[in-house]
């Protein structure tokens, strides 16, 4: 019957042409590259082929409820406030853009405070791929890094971002900053110095060869820069550290340099603008760089009280020795601590301070099997009374911190993983897998413990009693989420296929609680039903 | 301006310069850690030069603001020049031949270059700022071939708009420069004598050379030479004679002035009317007085100093007062004269450990005294300073340093006196800060060896220079104690903010 | 541009239809006479008559001749002239003899859909659905050019691709009664319109690595079929004297209304091991199988 053949044909070729699909179905999601946070009380998975965030949030112990939220075309970098509470991702939209309505860059904001997730979005005029955020997430700061997706590029440009205002002709805020041949690499924002015209935050903005001041009261004033080479050898800053001094004297605040290639630190003294200055000047206060040489290069450095005062601690692995340097006058009293430790942490605020009043600092080192205190209050005049090594089986790349209640405690990870009291001074050693992964919970109650199988430990950091569970499909990441329902839920994340997860109950994990969930890329979690 | 001595004369005391402020008490050459030379204070900046960059720095003393400007090859010698109205300093690029003139004004600073074609290692200014002579102190030369006589030096008139460097051609290796009081001559003590220079002439010129020694084959080393600062006379000491020279520069003739035995130390008034020599051997200080001893040699009046050993004098600068020691021998007793009357008998102070080297206040109502402990028994100091209330009549205050002293600097309103210390030997590097009338000794830990101090008066602070490839000056504010220490001069001219952009 | 193709397969299919029908022998106008020299060769098939023979009913389906006449005479005209019957309704048509009562009809189609929904991206590289369909029709009257007629159908379409690097597999399972009305202009042709209700079901399956087996989502829901059409008898078979079989080749086009489909994967053939896990489901986007179709059916009626 060649007329109905010839129908057929026809028919199944016109269905053949009918439509397509979203191309994010073309192709398998980047699992391993997929960013996902565990936030205060949801995880995000930032699903940028769909150009979406999908929100997992459980509910009850065994029920998850999902949401979505649009965000933009380009995903560039994503970062989490230090609260948890928020996610910032920085997409460059359409590139190039040809139309007035194609998608310009933007920075977003999602708030998981409220439910559903709220979005905030602040549209840039370029394309930029570096993201940085302030801890106290008053601001962030975007800048180009890495290679360019604009034709042409200045590498110098950045823009602040004022996160709690809503956006604004003047927020964003772009700022291109001096370069005497360098570009932005690293930023840190201090807390606020009580600096000569009042108190405010700085941005301190690292390139590799100077330092750019600028204040965060008024980022539309020229930044201040600092240059840092005067000979042939380029000085590279490695790290910052700043220090208020004396709360009532706006004479005394520094900001230390470290530097990556040199056995220096510059100080920069923050002092009233030169009376001759001060009408050409925009600025009310002026950097004073001052050289102090630590005997090799640093490794670490900070501010610290000591019996003699206020000093810069510096780091020198080289010399296994912690320098402490007096900012006014750069003379430098050298502790010997028998290692090369190479990172320090201020734990006063735990330990309390010395009878003097000074700190104490954690020092610890990826080299040095063990960790060391250092009690700053008996350091001048007699420095070998101040330092007390610790030995630990194995050495540690990292130190964790425990929220209170306990946060006398610390978690030194390396190939095992150890418990530290810093009020007892003991170690809690545990045995465990080769490197495993933990985390501590929110509330400090809690240190989870898994190592890429199926397996996973809850430790009670009060009685250090670990418990062990199974689950049925490897651990990928692990997190502690708060349920709507006022519970905490520990959630496994397994990176395969669509990505799976799997929860529990964190306070009384159960194999019969365990509820999972596969292939989440898969679902439609947006409130309209049908797109 | 502040005083200053040189690091060498504080380890002899011996042959110490009577002039004022020549050179910039350059260290060693073979010192490389440091690439900056010791610092020079004028009004109310501190001036230091960096031979490697090419630049001098200058630190507003009372903002402790830093600020670097270009000067030529090699600015290696800095000297400040009296101004009414500016802070002034020059400095000697050894390497381009030339001299740049900084003038700071407020804000601005100023730079002139003039040429100096002889080149040289030290400066030597007129007190009012019209001069600076550029000459080779063969004495910082290591390992001078004796050929080279370094006779040539460059006579710049600072106020001339044209032709301002005149090269002149000096004695044998000079050791010192200096001016008349009203810069119209000036003096280079050399190994040939004395070598009148006209400056009140069309061209500077030399007019005259005056030998100082008795004839061809006396040696004219080992003299000590003072000329008055009217420039009429010069007192010439000569090691172990008795005889004192008196020279009238204006028509070279002699008078000789014999004591009773050796004269160990020759000393002038600041107002060159009076001339102090100490004859340690038999117990006497001779005032000279000026000009009358050049008519009658034997009118001189000799104060007898009885159970003392004295060999040294150190004059105050406006009292009369004239402090006495040795330190040929350990000896811990100063004795004061009154040097406008030789009748008053001469005062002891009791301290407690040999002298050194004395430093009295511009009044001499305190002496800073630098002892040696080497003979002190039990000692483990290597040096110590006393603080003496000389008005007040009270006993002295001992401290002891925890180096050996480097530099030694006194305020002009005699309120403080600073003295840096320490060495490679001995790396524990403090400057001491001695207050006065209280006596209280502060002692502040430095980072780095110290190079020289000084004090910046307007702005009454104190510093001490010290080691460091970039540059490193610890400032001291007299009034607050606080102490700040600048490291890395040309850092801080390397800080942009943004004005008049 | 997926918009256009659908009523350029109409119009294209249309014209194929109309050539299709109108290459077919026409039936004479009730009461004619056909003009004819020699009697025409006797037709190896009755003509379907309907029995109450409604004047409007003089249409009649041609012949289709299963042998060629050997005989040299002229061919005979295409259209049996209604002419050759009585007028009169109790005149039965010498072909055929007997009335054709088209009570029931059964059918295959292959039913085209083209669903625009998204539900459909994870399951189907393209929107367009191909249904192999078997249908059925009663209608308990006599043939009348106008009749109502109840219609039972079933349709299933497979579609395949990969979600997201995953092998992905849709089954829809369509089941529908409803009515169709029919029209027969002339007794070759017939226009019809259809109104089918029906319940859809749907069971995706994608194979996800995470889990190693198949993620499994199912969902019913429903639809109504609104289409217009037309068939062509190509063809009758059947005893002279007892009822007849007709061959009809029909073309739809409409339209479906569909309500959304809530799919929601969870793990399937979770084996015995595993049988205390639980899952949780993932909600995918809703399908609406609602869209354009058009339906190429062959069918008997008899």
């Amino acid at each position: 019957m060649r007329r109905p053949t010839i129908a057929a044909l026809l028919l199944t070729t016109c269905i053949a042409g009918c439509g397509d699909r979203a191309e994010v179905w073309d192709g398998p999601p980047p699992n391993t590259d997929l960013p996902i946070y565990g936030m205060r009380s949801t995880i995000a998975f930032l699903d940028n082929e769909a150009e979406r965030v999908v929100f997992a949030t459980p509910e009850t112990v065994g029920e998850m409820s999902f949401a979505e939220v649009t965000t933009g075309r380009g995903y560039q970098t994503s970062a989490l406030s230090s609260d948890r509470q928020k996610l910032v991702t920085l997409t460059a939209g359409d590139v190039p853009r040809r139309k007035a309505e194609d998608q310009a860059p933007a920075l977003r904001i999602f708030d998981t405070a409220a439910s559903p997730p709220t979005q905030t979005v602040f549209e840039l005029a370029d394309a930029l791929s570096g993201l940085a955020l302030d801890p106290q997430m008053e601001f962030g700061v975007v800048y180009p890094r890495g290679a360019s997706v604009a034709f042409v590029q200045n590498p110098n440009e950045l823009v602040l971002v004022r996160l709690n205002e809503p956006p604004s002709e003047t927020n964003p805020l772009p700022a291109t900053i001096r370069s005497y041949g360098g570009r932005p690499e690293g930023f840190t924002f201090t807390d606020e110095l009580l600096l000569p015209g009042g108190a405010r935050r700085l941005l301190v903005v690292r390139t590799d060869r100077d330092v750019a001041l600028i204040d965060l009261n008024q980022p539309e004033k020229p930044e201040i820069t600092v240059k840092l080479t005067t000979g042939a050898t380029q000085l590279v800053p490695a790290g910052i550290a700043a220090s208020d001094g004396d709360p009532e004297d706006e004479n005394d605040a520094r900001v230390a340099v470290r530097l990556a290639n040199d056995n220096s630190v510059i100080l920069l003294d923050l002092l009233p603008t030169p009376a001759d200055k001060v009408d050409t000047s925009p600025h009310s206060f002026s950097p004073v760089p001052n050289i102090v040489d630590v005997g090799g290069v640093p490794s670490d450095i900070t501010f610290a009280k000591t019996d003699g005062g206020l000093r810069l601690l510096a780091l020198v692995p080289n010399e296994k020795a912690l320098k402490l340097v007096d900012p006014a006058t750069g003379v430098a009293t050298s502790v010997a601590l028998g290692a090369p430790f190479e990172k320090m942490s201020l734990v006063t605020n735990i330990v309390g301070p010395t009878d003097a009043g000074s700190d104490v600092a954690l020092l610890w080192s990826a080299n040095v099997a063990g960790v060391a205190f250092v009690a700053l209050g008996s350091t001048i005049g007699t420095p070998y009374k101040s330092v007390e090594v610790r030995p630990v089986d194995f050495p540690a790349y990292a130190v964790l911190d425990v929220p209170a209640p306990n946060n006398h405690l610390k978690i030194l990870m390396g190939n095992q993983l150890s418990i530290l009291d810093l009020l007892s001074r003991t170690i809690t050693p545990f045995v465990t897998p080769q490197n495993p992964d933990a985390f501590v919970s929110n509330d400090g109650q809690r240190l989870w413990i898994s190592a890429s199988g199926n397996d996973f430990a809850k430790v009670d950091l009060t009685t250090k009693h670990p418990q062990n569970y199974f689950l049925n499909q490897n651990i990928g990441e692990a997190m502690e989420v708060e349920r709507a329902d006022g519970g905490l839920s520990f959630i496994t994340i397994r990176r395969q296929g669509a990505l799976s997860l799997s929860m529990f109950d964190a306070l009384a994990p159960s194999l019969e609680q365990n509820t999972e969930y596969f292939g989440i890329l898969y679902g439609d979690y947006s409130q309209e039903g049908e797109q | 301006m502040g005083e200053g001595v040189p690091r060498e004369d504080l380890a002899t005391g011996e042959g110490a310069e009577t002039w004022g402020w020549g050179g910039g008490g350059l260290p060693p050459e073979e010192e490389l850690e440091s690439t900056y030379g010791a610092p020079v204070a004028t009004g109310k900046f501190v001036w230091v030069a960096n031979p490697t960059s090419g630049r001098v720095a200058y630190i507003n003393a009372a903002t402790l603001e830093i600020n670097v400007v270009e000067a030529g090859n090699a600015p290696t010698v800095v000297a400040a020049v009296p101004d009414p109205a500016d802070d002034v300093a020059i400095v000697l690029n050894v390497l381009s031949n030339d001299a740049t003139l900084f003038r700071a004004k407020t804000s601005e600073v100023s730079a002139l270059q003039f040429d100096v074609p002889s080149g040289g290692n030290a400066w030597a200014i007129s007190a009012d700022g019209h001069f600076a002579i550029a000459w080779t102190n063969s004495k910082l030369i290591k390992e001078a071939d004796p050929i080279d006589g370094f006779q040539n030096l460059t006579v710049i008139d600072l106020t001339a708009s044209e032709n301002p460097s005149h090269v002149l051609t000096v004695g044998y290796r000079p050791v010192t420069i200096g001016f008349d009081a009203e810069s119209k001559k000036a003096f280079a003590v050399s190994q040939d004598g004395i070598t009148v220079i006209g400056l009140d002439q069309p061209a500077p010129s030399v007019i005259k050379n005056i030998k100082l020694g008795g004839g061809p084959s006396t040696e004219a080393v080992g003299q000590d030479v003072a000329i008055t600062p009217d420039g009429a006379y010069a007192l010439v000491r000569s090691e172990g004679s008795p005889n004192i020279g008196v020279f009238s520069l204006e028509t070279a003739e002699k008078a000789e002035v014999t004591l009773s035995a050796p004269v160990t130390d020759l000393d002038l008034s600041p107002d060159g009317k009076v001339g102090v020599a100490v004859v340690r051997d038999t117990g006497e200080t001779v005032l000279l007085p000026i000009p009358e001893i050049f008519t009658d040699p034997a009118g001189f009046a000799t104060i007898p100093i009885a159970g003392v050993t004295v060999g040294s004098a150190s004059l105050a600068k406006t009292s009369p007062l004239a402090f006495l020691y040795t330190n040929a021998v350990p000896s811990p007793i100063l004795t004061s004269i009154d040097t406008s009357d030789a009748a008053k008998a001469p005062v002891f102070y009791q301290l407690w450990a040999p002298i050194q080297s004395v430093f009295p206040t511009n009044d001499a109502s305190h002496a800073v005294v630098i002892h040696s402990t080497a003979d002190v028994p039990n000692s483990t100091y290597p040096a110590a300073m006393s603080v003496l209330p000389v008005a007040a009549d009270l006993p002295a205050k001992l401290q002891g340093l925890d180096g050996p002293v480097v530099s030694v600097a006194i305020s002009p309103q005699g309120h403080r006196a600073i003295v840096a210390t320490g060495d490679e030997q001995l790396p524990q590097y403090r400057l001491y800060v001695a207050a006065m009338p209280s006596l209280e000794v502060t002692q502040i830990n430095l980072a780095s060896e110290p190079i020289a101090a000084g004090i910046v008066a307007q702005a009454d602070r104190g510093y001490v220079a010290q080691k460091h490839p970039d540059g490193r000056i610890t400032f001291v504010d007299f009034k607050s104690g606080e102490v700040r220490t600048l490291t890395g001069f040309e850092l801080g001219s390397q800080v942009v903010d943004g004005s008049g952009e | 541009m997926s918009r256009l193709i659908l009523p350029m397969a109409i119009v294209a299919f249309s014209t194929a239809f109309a050539g299709l029908v109108y290459a077919q022998p026409a039936l004479p106008p009730a009461g004619s006479v056909a003009p004819s020299a020699s009697p025409p060769p006797a037709p190896t098939e009755a003509p379907v008559i309907a029995e109450d023979r409604d004047p409007m009913r003089t249409l009649v389906t041609p012949a289709v001749p299963t042998q060629a006449p050997v005989d040299k005479s002229p061919p005979p005209p295409a259209v049996v002239i209604a002419a050759e019957e009585p007028p009169t309704a109790e005149k039965p048509a010498p072909q055929p003899q007997k009335p054709h009562k088209q009570h029931i009809a059964l059918g295959t189609a292959l039913t085209a859909s083209v669903v625009e929904s998204k539900g459909l991206d994870a399951f189907s590289a393209d929107d367009g659905l191909a249904f192999v369909s078997a249908f059925g029709t009663f209608t308990p009257w006599d043939t009348k050019p106008l009749s109502v007629h109840l219609t039972l159908e079933w349709d299933w379409t497979k579609k395949s691709a990969l979600a997201r690097g995953a092998d992905s597999v849709l089954d829809i399972h369509r089941l529908g009664a409803g009515l169709m009305v029919r029209y027969l202009p002339i007794t070759r042709m017939a226009l019809s319109v259809r109104a089918v209700p029906s319940a859809i079901s749907l069971a995706g399956r994608i194979k996800d690595a995470a889990f190693g087996e198949e993620l499994q989502a199912n969902a019913w829901t429903w639809g109504l079929d609104l289409t217009g059409g037309a068939a062509a008898r190509v063809g009758a078979f059947g005893l002279d004297e007892g009822p007849r079989a007709s061959i009809w080749i029909g073309l739809d086009f409409g339209y479906r209304i569909a309500g959304p489909a809530a799919l929601a994967l969870k793990p399937g053939n979770v084996p015995e091991t595993d049988a205390d896990r639980q899952f949780g489901s993932i909600p995918m986007t809703q399908l609406d199988m609602s869209g354009f179709i058009g339906r190429l059916n062959v069918s008997v009626s008899f």
